[in-house]
């Protein structure tokens, strides 16, 4: 029976529970190299001769990944104490049964392993985020800035898909386009210095704000890289890279992100921040979702696939805690995309979307029947009313939608800026206009509701 | 801006009695205080409009004694002064109360003997109906009694005369005699019986339209009409003119504001007019007939902003856990989509009654929640009292998450043999069944069907059956993703 990846980790874990019991593998600190391979930190002393045999039957269960020297070892081992203690300050994972401390070391994708970041900002962050393009997510995030923008809000939207960039160009025409863009910051951030300067070349300010309050624009691509090319994949494989730092741990793109937003807000100029991410569970997806506090959207339709690869994000994000002071799954919506404009068959998909939540609940122990079974001679019984139903479940979540329309399937707001217009977008968009309003203007009295009151 | 005093408009609140009328006659009857009307409700006060259909909790009793009471009917006059109020003398044919000149279930029962429903029962009613014309021309007479009466009048001739003589010298007098009924269910305890006597009534209800000056007024649950197989052969007319006894949301908030605005403690009083004051609402006027051109009582945008100065805008940070002044409402109603004054101003005491106490607002988010269990609660007791069998049909069910399918719930019924435990008990004549056990089909369906009718449950476009939260806290079953407000 060959171990494979998802097996390891579980065989693992029974492995040393049935050695030491679950007691002493919850203490234990267990590494993932970033090959995949497992090894585990005992948290107390154990005899040489022990340790020897037990590696050998480790080595045979877990088979190639199980780490070729020490397997396992005690907390007299060179650096386990450092080990432990950075599983001590780790969420919880749960394999199986077992509550654990993973140390999982990648060489990319360690944005992942952060717990998500509180709320942060004066200004209101909005990402928009979906697996799959085709979506309508850019089209959504353009719609939601003209609204913003009508309303008064001043916006700054970013292009954070930096290979296939998106609202740059749809928002901003050729000659509006900035020197820099989000690709170069992340460049330059790694080498040289982000001064001012650097700062006011990045944005470009939209047509969008001609109607309202100021729209300015991030795009994923400046001018510079227009005018060369040839540097453009070469910028793109070193934008993702951490940026080592001297006394610090380094700066991965969440860091630089969360940099560049701390920068505009104490800049003041925008009263609301818009992002446009990638499709996939990519790295920059991790910065996006979990690394700057913001309230995130995510797109999709109503297909297999779209709730297939919600439910692998989800698995990710069910291992972090909420707090309740700041509870982050507050901030994660599904926007139900191109809906069908019945409610029951809205009402089905936002069942589904709703259901990818349940991971992130914890489910309340409701007790079923009663211990003794009732009998037909059994009809008084004691009614149990006392026990308070979980809050959880009161919590009424929300899938948002936007409705399918033909009109927006070629959208091109340079070209056609009626498609901007409140009248066109109104209905198609209005649950998610609510949502955005609700997150970005403090309530007012004048909502739409009381004037045809 | 005066400062607004939240802790004071919060005591007023708590205090507030939810338990609305809910009997038609005695100690806890309507109040002048408490009326407050929905215009779509003038015509369960109208005279001439026989049938009033209400869900449980929806005011059929505390209307019935609205007309009763003669300080609370000549206060609901002044507010409908077309209905011709003023010349009303009410009497009650049945209430299922004591004293107040109803017929008693235990003469109904000494009086029509089982299986005699159909020729006795038009007797009955005809005899209750004559006895309330001739109480009401001679007061201070001793009324016969029904038993000499149905001897007397068993020639049906001999009752039309006398009650023609009898409708006439109300005439004369420029009055008309209103008899009411209410608490109709519990007139029997078997589904044939109570048919039968439901039957009966109407058909002496349909016959007496002819009359000038006596009118018949019988308060029924829609349910009852549905469930109980009725075969009087007007029945369709008679629906067709029946006045419904339903609240929207607006007039929930009516009431809730018209109750807080009728708060004569000083400091609540001082606290919430200051209240109006910075949201630009005029004060409550004091007379039930302007109460009903208040802002407050019909304008659901200044409803909605004076709750949003009491409760917030939001459930929760925002928008996506609903608004504070629409969730109540949705969470309140039952299967048929209704919610009833007492679970809201239940709801809304509670909420006044839960703590941390919020900053700057009367009640929070968290205190709607706790109120909504609270009604949850009390309306599952307030059920009990009339379906002595739904703890044991709901019990079996906690922890079912819901929606499921009929199956699951039958399964769970299965192994707790709650049907035949039902069914046992209800043959001992405690309570009618659920359903009639003599009709067609297999019990569970039926059950399930009664739940359905009850408003406990609803049954979804997919067949799946699913439990307003209404019950389902109370019942402690769980339910899966919720589904935004549309």
């Amino acid at each position: 029976m060959i171990t494979r990846f998802d097996d390891g980790l579980p065989r693992l874990c029974e492995f040393i529970s049935e050695e030491f019991g679950a007691e002493l593998l919850s203490r234990s600190a267990i590494l993932r190299d970033a090959g995949g391979r497992l090894s585990i930190v005992l948290p107390e002393r154990k005899a040489e001769s022990e340790l020897e045999r037990l590696a050998l039957k480790l080595s045979g269960a877990l088979g190639a990944y199980a780490r070729p020297d020490g397997a396992i070892v005690d907390s007299e081992y060179p650096g386990a104490q450092r080990l432990l203690d950075e599983a001590g300050r780790r969420p919880t994972t749960t394999v199986g049964s077992f509550s654990v401390k993973l140390l999982d070391r990648r060489i990319v994708g360690s944005d992942w392993l952060r717990p998500p970041a509180a709320a942060r900002g004066k200004a209101p962050r909005i990402v928009f985020a979906s697996l799959k393009g085709g979506v309508g997510r850019s089209t959504a995030l353009c719609v939601a800035a003209a609204h913003l923008s009508r309303k008064g809000r001043r916006v700054l939207t970013i292009d954070f898909d930096l290979e296939a960039p998106g609202i740059g160009s749809m928002l901003l025409d050729v000659h509006e386009l900035p020197e820099f863009g989000m690709l170069d910051y992340l460049v330059e951030a790694g080498l040289s210095n982000i001064d001012d300067e650097f700062i006011t070349e990045l944005t470009g300010d939209s047509f969008l704000g001609a109607a309202g309050a100021r729209v300015s624009v991030i795009p994923a691509i400046g001018r510079r890289t227009l005018e060369h090319p040839e540097n453009a994949l070469a910028k793109i494989a070193r934008a993702y890279l951490d940026v080592p730092q001297e006394n610090d741990p380094p700066k991965t793109i969440t860091d630089q992100l969360a940099d560049l937003l701390a920068r505009y807000d104490s800049l003041g100029a925008y009263d609301v921040v818009l992002i446009d991410g990638r499709s996939g569970l990519h790295e920059t997806t991790a910065s996006l979702v979990l690394g700057i506090g913001a309230e995130v959207l995510l797109f999709g339709l109503d297909q297999p696939q779209t709730y297939q690869g919600y439910r692998l994000l989800m698995g990710q994000l069910s291992q972090y805690r909420a707090d309740a002071s700041d509870d982050w799954r507050d901030r994660i919506s599904f926007v139900h995309a191109k809906a069908a404009d019945s409610v029951e068959a809205r009402d089905d998909a936002a069942s589904k979307f709703q259901a990818l939540l349940n991971p992130l609940m914890l489910r309340p122990q409701v007790e079923g029947l009663p211990k003794e079974r009732l009998t037909e001679n059994d009809f008084d019984l004691d009614w149990q009313d006392t026990a308070e139903v979980p809050e959880e479940d009161l919590l009424e979540g929300q899938v948002l939608y936007v409705l399918e329309d033909t009109r927006y399937r070629q959208f091109d707001p340079v070209a056609d800026r009626k498609m901007l217009d409140a009248r066109s977008y109104s209905s198609t968009f209005s649950s998610l206009l609510d949502y955005i309003d609700s997150i970005a203007i403090e309530p007012s009295s004048d909502d739409a509701e009381d004037q045809q009151a | 801006m005066n400062e607004i005093d939240h802790r004071a408009i919060r005591r007023g609140l708590a205090a507030l009695d939810a338990s609305a009328a809910h009997t038609a006659s005695g100690d806890s009857r309507a109040k002048v205080e408490e009326i407050f009307a929905p215009e779509q409700h003038a015509g369960a006060l109208d005279p001439n409009a026989i049938i009033v259909l209400g869900a449980r909790g929806a005011g059929k009793s505390f209307w019935a004694g609205v007309l009763g009471d003669d300080e609370t009917r000549n206060a609901a006059a002044e507010a409908y002064p077309n209905l011709g109020l003023d010349k009303l003398i009410v009497r009650f044919g049945f209430t299922g109360m004591a004293n107040d000149g109803s017929v008693s279930r235990q003469t109904i029962d000494a009086q029509v003997p089982r299986n005699e429903e159909t020729t006795l029962a038009p007797l009955l009613w005809r005899c209750v109906v004559l006895r309330s014309l001739t109480s009401a021309l001679h007061p201070k007479a001793k009324p016969p009694l029904i038993s000499e009466m149905m001897k007397k009048y068993a020639d049906p001739e001999k009752w039309e005369s006398d009650c023609e003589a009898a409708d006439r010298r109300v005439a004369e007098k420029g009055k008309k005699v209103l008899v009411i009924f209410d608490a109709l269910d519990s007139i029997a305890m078997d589904w044939e019986r109570l048919r039968d006597l439901t039957d009966a009534l109407l058909e002496v209800a349909w016959s007496t339209r002819g009359y000038k000056a006596v009118r018949l007024k019988l308060f029924l649950r829609p349910d009852q009409m549905r469930d109980l197989g009725l075969r009087f052969v007007e029945l369709p007319k008679l629906v067709s003119g029946a006045t419904n006894l339903e609240w929207d949301g607006v007039d929930l908030y009516g009431m809730l504001f018209a109750r807080l605005g009728a708060i004569e403690e000083p400091t609540t009083k001082r606290a919430f007019l200051t209240m109006l004051q910075t949201e630009g609402i005029k004060p409550p006027p004091r007379t039930l007939k302007r109460l009903r051109s208040w802002s407050l009582s019909y304008r659901r945008a200044d409803q909605r902003r004076l709750f949003r100065t009491m409760a917030g805008e939001y459930m929760g940070r925002s928008h996506k856990k609903g608004r504070t002044y629409d969730w109540p409402i949705r969470h309140l109603a039952d299967g048929h989509g209704e919610v009833t004054p007492r679970s809201f101003l239940t709801l809304m005491m509670e909420a006044a009654r839960f703590t941390p106490v919020p900053q700057d607002q009367v009640i929070s988010a968290e205190g709607i929640r706790h109120g909504l269990r609270e009604a949850s609660k009390v309306r599952v007791n307030q059920l009990d009292l009339e379906f002595p069998w739904i703890k044991r049909v709901l019990a079996p069910l906690s922890g079912l998450q819901v929606p499921c399918n009929a199956a699951q719930i039958a399964a769970r019924w299965n192994e707790t043999r709650t049907i035949p435990a039902i069914m046992k008990r209800a043959s001992g004549g405690e309570f009618l069944p659920p359903f009639n056990p003599k009709a067609e089909g297999d019990e569970d369906v039926k059950l399930r069907a009664t739940l359905v009718r009850i408003g406990v449950l609803n049954q979804r476009s997919d067949d799946r059956f699913d439990m307003p939260d209404l019950f389902r806290v109370a019942a402690r079953l769980l339910k899966k993703g919720g589904v935004a407000p549309s």
